[in-house]
């Protein structure tokens, strides 16, 4: 019957599909899935399937309980132990130390590599101390001490050993032109001693006297004519414009005892140290000028 | 189910105590064994000893309640049959026969323990008819006694999904049971 004149009593109650019942076996499937307990109002389409539940939770049985034996070997060895984390120690413990032990020795390897470097450049830079020098000069062929061979010629506190000035007075009288005494707290220069004057009279910051410590270099003639900016350094030096004597008369600068000309590290150093006009170089046993003049009057 | 007690019985096996995991193995290997027999029959046994060796490596580090560590033993034996199925679908080979492997004479038991067993293969057996995720579903609900929570986890399905599974299952368990007429 239908109808809106009917009574709700009287409906139908339509069973839609699928949704038969629906809520009260989702709560009595739910039951049987927590626990052993059957419930009362299970429908009896559901009670197979309750007997299978019951099967599924039975007691082990023998063949379920066969390898015991064997877990509880595993558990001995690897739990019967106090700590097994000091077992794992001795097996992580090597590769850990090959690591350190490798770095350490990549770091030091790369900082010997590098100290080396440094010492060979300092050899070839001329920068090392004097012994140190003279090694490096014998073994790697670095640049010789040219400072440390002139060892007899370094000025002290009392002067110079081979009777020469000390830099400082001559490095004055190259930037002004002439020797005038300067004042120093500590040294009073030579009265005697006299630069020579200039031949132009005027000094020059760059005197073109410039002995080499090759004795057989000639200049060649200039193409233009002109004189060349670096006369002959066969010395002694011209005689001098005023008639005068050289400060320094016996200044001949000797050969070098291997014949073999200088290197171009000398020529430099000798420019720098006959910017002193007037003064030669001082005879050196080596053949190359000395670093410091050697002014006629010892101190 | 070891109940209140698994807490100490889990820290005296922590501890190193033989017989405290002995418990623990006794309540957790059957159910563990019953759900590998279901979804891979052939390496039950083997996949439940690999679940120990790798449990036992981890047992120290190990911190739940009864329902975490069985998610946790089971979540591991479940890892491991879907690796052994990867290496079978890379190496295929051919299995034993199960039916000559169940007619092999097993250990003398006693009358009920036999028929017990019995029932419980025939109600495996059963289980085995069904969807894989229904099976698995029901298995872990009913054997292993995880919640529909950790169940979902497990299989990587939301709740929702895994209810409607096991409800599903058991209603064509109750079916296959009357089909079969088998009274267990």
């Amino acid at each position: 019957m239908t109808g809106y004149g009917v009574s709700d009593g009287d409906m139908p109650n339509f069973r839609w599909p699928g949704h038969d019942a629906s809520a009260i076996e989702d709560a009595a499937l739910a039951a049987m899935l927590s626990g052993p307990e059957v419930p009362e109002d299970l429908a009896a389409g559901l009670q197979p399937a309750a007997d299978v539940l019951a099967a599924l939770r039975a007691r082990p049985s023998a063949d379920e309980l066969t390898g015991e034996a064997f877990a509880l070997a595993e558990f001995r060895n690897r739990v019967g132990v106090p700590d097994p984390a000091r077992r794992i120690r001795p097996r992580r413990r090597p590769a850990l130390l090959t690591s350190i032990l490798s770095a350490k020795v990549a770091v030091a390897a790369a900082a010997v590599a590098i100290a080396i470097g440094g010492v060979a450049t300092a050899a070839y830079a001329g920068a090392l101390p004097a012994p140190a020098q003279r090694l490096a000069h014998d073994v790697i062929g670095a640049p010789a001490n040219h400072t440390a061979s002139h060892s007899s010629g370094r000025p002290t506190a009392a002067g110079p050993a081979d009777g020469r000035r000390p830099f400082r007075h001559h490095h004055h009288v190259w930037w002004h032109g002439c020797w005038t005494p300067k004042a120093h707290p500590h040294k009073t220069p030579n009265p005697a001693w006299t630069p020579k004057p200039h031949p132009t009279g005027t000094a020059s910051p760059n005197p073109s006297w410039t002995p080499s410590p090759r004795p057989s270099w000639t200049p060649k003639p200039h193409p233009t004519g002109t004189a060349s900016p670096r006369p002959a350094p066969t010395c002694p030096p011209a005689p001098h414009p005023t008639g005068t004597p050289s400060p320094h008369p016996s200044f001949t600068p000797k050969p070098h005892p291997s014949g073999a000309p200088g290197t171009y590290r000398r020529h430099h150093r000798h420019h720098h140290h006959h910017r002193f006009p007037g003064h030669g170089p001082g005879p050196h046993p080596t053949g190359s000028p000395s670093p410091l003049p050697s002014p006629t009057a010892s101190e | 189910m070891i109940g209140e007690g698994f807490a100490a019985v889990l820290a005296a096996a922590q501890d190193g105590s033989e017989a405290a995991f002995s418990q623990l193995w006794r309540d957790t290997n059957p159910p563990l064994v019953r759900y590998l027999r279901v979804i891979a029959p052939a390496v039950a046994e083997d996949v439940a000893a690999d679940t120990w060796v790798r449990t036992l490596r981890g047992l120290n580090g190990f911190c739940g309640d009864e329902q975490a560590w069985r998610a946790w033993v089971f979540t591991i034996s479940r890892r491991l049959v879907i690796d052994e199925r990867r290496r079978k679908a890379r190496r295929p080979a051919v299995p034993l026969d199960e039916a000559a492997l169940a007619a092999l004479p097993t250990a003398a038991d006693a009358a009920d323990e036999a028929l017990e067993r019995l029932s419980t293969k025939a109600a495996m057996a059963m289980v085995a008819k069904l969807p894989p995720l229904q099976a698995e579903v029901i298995l872990l609900r009913v054997v292993a006694g995880l919640e529909t929570e950790a169940v979902a986890r497990l299989v990587g399905r939301s709740p929702g999904a895994v209810r409607v599974a096991a409800h599903r299952g058991l209603r064509r368990l109750a079916e296959i049971a009357a089909e079969a007429g088998v009274t267990l």
